[in-house]
């Protein structure tokens, strides 16, 4: 069962990829969209880096009293008269409060949970660390990113996000910070403030903070968007890797079965080489047998019938070679006709073929040769057989019987015309040979 | 006059006919003389024989005898000829004489040492001789 699974996915791979990928995009989306958030929340009440200031550290005279609650924390103020620009402020610290603060340029709305009693704007800081404009022993130089709102207005809690901010105007023509300085920049926020808004009026006023909630997602879209491509791009890329390994592979199995398919093939071409030629071969001699002549002979046929190519007939026949076989035996019987083989195959043309006809008689095939000439051959043949010692026992001759073939006609005419010269041969003394001669009319 | 014209017909029809060739028997045994050439003739001077003039003499030799008309007329139920040959010079020329007759079992000479008979035989084209030239050609081809 399990084998028969991954043969599905190995088949369907592709398939199976695309459907996993649209997947994982589908849910990064939808993740993305209701989900996948990065809060940063302040709660007030437990807190503890928060510092209440008024504009007497500027030489004014308003005061500030903080009160913490369960749920809160409280700033009781009056506004006085003695600086220009009276107010009161909470001071909420963040990282090391001085130069490492929090990067809060990756949230994209601030919640703030405010409850004013009286009338009046209020004033939200996020005072930014900048190296090149801002010094350690000098709170006013962290830049003003600032925004202004009116609390009784602002739907509950307020909300906002951070092109809603701008640097204090009055903040960058003090520090004389260049245009390109002067823009809003919330990557290392270490103070933020909550400060009474321009025109307060002077006299009492409260400010109930609950809560500051900065909310945004763990990555951007942008990110998201570059992680999904970087996705499909690296699976894409490892499907490929992994068919071109596949087809290596693939390559290399049908390789190996094709050199092996072709030694196979080699093997069986030469048991069949080996089989046709057994099959054609007299086993004892190793000359031609009947069906090797008869290729023979129907090629040879064909050359004479096209060409006029004349083709001759030898046939002998071992003289007395019962009386060799009963006087010594079938294996002398045996051992005369092999050397008489040997013999003759040595003497005879590589056009030519010797073929054991059967038992002691032996036919040699002479294409290309007119009856004088194989008359000639058959008598050097004769000749060689006399004076040759086939076998220690005894002295071994042959009678010869030569015809030539006549175009068109039946091969068993010739073996018989041949056959009777052998006969003619036999009956006046052996050992001789004769040729069918054309008689005219 | 209408069975006449029948027969006539039919002699045509039966001459005209595709008859197959016939074929005889003719067996050759050939002897090369070692012996004394002038015990044929006191004028020969006798020459050792060259092995390939000698193939293509007897090659020659045994066609001419094939085609020989007297062969073919009276070899009846075939015909088998010992065939005796020796080397001459004529001419500076190398020459081999054939000397042939019919072959008899009972027959016992040895034709390789002694000079074969010509006596006159009962049976038509029994002897001949003959002779190849140099360029292994045969001429001189008589029977008797």
């Amino acid at each position: 069962m399990k084998t028969l699974w991954l043969k599905v996915a190995s088949m369907f791979r592709l398939n199976l990829m695309i459907a996993v990928l649209l997947s994982v995009t589908v849910i990064a989306f939808l993740w993305y969209r209701y989900g996948m958030d990065d809060i940063y929340a302040i709660n007030p009440a437990t807190y503890p880096y928060i510092v209440a200031q008024t504009d007497s550290v500027d030489g004014g005279a308003s005061v500030i009293n903080m009160i913490r609650t369960d749920s809160s924390i409280i700033m009781d103020y009056e506004l006085r008269e003695g600086y220009p620009y009276p107010y009161a402020s909470l001071q909420f610290y963040l990282g090391d409060g001085k130069t490492h603060g929090k990067d809060l340029s990756k949230y994209d709305s601030i919640y703030l949970w405010i409850k004013p009693r009286g009338e009046g704007a209020v004033r939200l800081y996020l005072r930014n660390w900048d190296s090149s404009i801002s010094k350690i022993e000098d709170q006013s130089s962290l830049k003003f990113n600032e925004l202004e709102f009116y609390p009784l207005e602002e739907t509950y809690p307020a909300v906002f996000v951070p092109q809603e901010f701008r640097v204090a105007s009055w903040w960058v023509s003090q520090n004389n910070v260049s245009a390109h300085k002067a823009r809003v920049d919330l990557s290392n926020i270490p103070l933020i403030e909550i400060q009474t808004g321009t025109n307060a009026p002077l006299g009492y006023g409260t400010l109930e903070i609950l809560g500051i909630k900065f909310k945004g997602k763990l990555i951007s879209s942008e990110n998201l968007m570059f992680s999904l491509i970087g996705l499909w791009f690296f699976s894409f890329f490892f499907y490929l890797m992994l068919r071109i390994r596949d087809y290596n592979i693939q390559r290399t199995t049908e390789r190996k079965k094709r050199e092996e398919l072709e030694k196979n093939l080699l093997a069986l071409e030469v048991k069949k080489d080996e089989f046709e030629k057994s099959s054609k071969e007299d086993p004892l001699t190793g000359c031609l047998n009947r069906a090797g002549f008869s290729s023979v002979l129907t090629r040879e046929q064909e050359r004479l019938n096209k060409n006029g190519s004349p083709l001759s007939y030898i046939i002998l026949d071992i003289d007395h070679f019962k009386d060799v076989n009963d006087t010594w035996g079938h294996s002398v019987g045996d051992e005369v006709l092999v050397n008489l083989s040997k013999l003759v195959q040595s003497r005879i043309r590589n056009t030519d073929a010797l073929v054991r006809w059967g038992g002691e008689e032996f036919v040699v095939l002479c294409s290309d040769t007119p009856l004088q000439n194989a008359q000639f051959l058959a008598e050097k043949l004769r000749q060689n057989i006399e004076n040759t010692e086939l076998i220690s026992q005894q002295k071994v001759t042959c009678s010869f019987g030569v015809a030539e073939m006549v175009a068109g006609e039946d091969s068993k005419k010739l073996f018989e015309r041949a056959d009777k010269a052998l006969y003619a041969s036999k009956q006046s003394g052996r050992n001789r040979v004769t040729s069918a001669a054309f008689k005219k009319r | 006059m209408k069975k006449l014209l029948s027969l006539f017909l039919l002699l045509l029809f039966v001459s005209c006919a595709k008859q197959p060739p016939e074929f005889v028997p003719l067996t050759l045994q050939w002897f090369e003389y070692k012996g004394d050439t002038s015990a044929f003739d006191k004028k020969n001077k006798p020459m050792a024989i060259d092995t390939s003039l000698s193939e293509k003499c007897i090659i020659s030799m045994t066609r001419e005898l094939m085609a020989a008309k007297q062969v073919r007329i009276y070899a009846e139920n075939g015909m088998e000829y010992n065939v005796q040959y020796y080397g001459i010079s004529q001419g500076g020329n190398e020459n081999i004489v054939y000397r042939g007759s019919c072959a008899y079992s009972n027959a016992t000479a040895d034709y390789e040492t002694q000079p074969m008979k010509m006596d006159k035989s009962t049976r038509k084209a029994c002897l001949f001789t003959a002779r190849c030239n140099s360029e292994g050609s045969i001429k001189d081809l008589e029977f008797f």
